[in-house]
């Protein structure tokens, strides 16, 4: 499993700027959002030398790019030639409706590139599902706000296999500490217990908190261990398929 | 699925860190282990498994800082 940072951490960031806030953290992948400040675009890739500078600056730093999330705002061709390039996944996360990204999905793939179909929500699990038969990696955005995320973790890593290839943790960082007892504890068991190669990484769970990331980036250290006050109430493995049965 | 069982624990809520590093351990078999991932030195944890597994597992640093500690956890094989 490979820990890594979204560009939606700092959306107005340098590329330089989102490579040395992940390694103060330790985190070793970068995800990139279209549109963000990082200036890696489908147009960057079109120009050849402009795509491998880019590589070659992740690189430098010691970290890998793990995916490069579509809004859909551009071409599938030159997306594609990003994917190549830049040897990384599209995160295909636009248009809303599931058959509509999975046709983009479909033409992004024709077109010779790595991809994931981006699910969330409620839905996630089915959703997954459809992803998976339509022979397409998954990627999960996980979001402890919306529900607690240990039973559609078991589900989807049960479903899923190695299609579940990325996984989008928001409220991770700084906002850790505002999830207590929303399964966070348990998706994080469960991936380690089932041997997940895939990444996880960390992004808002809002707008709002970007100075809170930003700040967090810019400086290092954590939020301690915890020892003196835990919960054994707040973490739950009991209906957990044991180690062997998960690997 | 065939990474190493790596629990980062940097993302999980201070109050659930310990509890959930102690179920991880719970589910392994005699002679399984994990990789324990954190953004400190976990040597209050060390304490406390020493204290309610004497004897019971392994402690293996593999990287000791400075953004990132690494400690591989074993159960000891019965």
């Amino acid at each position: 499993m490979r820990s890594g940072l979204s560009s939606e951490a700092a959306p107005r960031a340098t590329l330089d700027e989102l490579l040395s806030g992940a390694a103060r953290h330790g985190l070793t992948s970068l995800e990139l959002r279209a549109g963000d400040g990082h200036d890696v675009s489908a147009a960057t890739a079109l120009g050849r030398d402009d795509g491998a500078a880019a590589k070659r600056t992740i690189a430098a730093a010691s970290a890998e790019l793990c995916g490069y999330r579509d809004t859909g705002c551009e071409d599938e061709t030159a997306l594609a030639e990003l994917s190549r390039v830049l040897e990384c996944r599209i995160l295909v996360d636009s248009p809303a409706v599931l058959t509509h990204r999975l046709g983009r999905a479909d033409l992004l793939r024709a077109s010779g590139a790595a991809v994931a179909v981006v699910v969330r929500g409620r839905e996630a699990v089915g959703d997954a599902r459809m992803v998976t038969k339509a022979g397409h990696d998954v990627s999960w955005t996980a979001d402890p706000r919306q529900e607690p995320l240990g039973g559609p973790a078991a589900s989807l890593l049960a479903d899923c296999g190695d299609s579940l290839c990325h996984i989008q943790l928001l409220g991770g960082g700084p906002e850790s500490v505002m999830y207590e007892g929303r399964g966070v504890g348990e998706l994080m068991a469960r991936l380690a217990l089932a041997g997940y190669s895939g990444d996880v990484v960390l992004a808002p769970s809002s707008p709002r908190y970007h100075v809170l990331w930003e700040t967090w980036l810019g400086k290092r250290g954590g939020w301690g261990c915890g020892s003196r006050t835990a919960d054994s109430s707040l973490v739950t493995l009991d209906h957990f398929s044991l180690a062997g049965d998960a690997a | 699925m065939s990474d190493p069982r790596t629990l980062d624990v940097r993302v999980i809520p201070p109050r659930e860190k310990h509890p959930t590093i102690f179920q991880t351990f719970a589910a392994l078999k005699p002679g399984e282990s994990f990789i324990l991932l954190n953004d400190h030195d976990p040597r209050p944890l060390k304490y406390q498994f020493e204290y309610e597994h004497a004897g019971q597992f392994g402690w293996n640093y593999l990287e000791e800082g400075p953004a990132v500690w690494r400690v591989e956890i074993s159960r000891v094989p019965a």
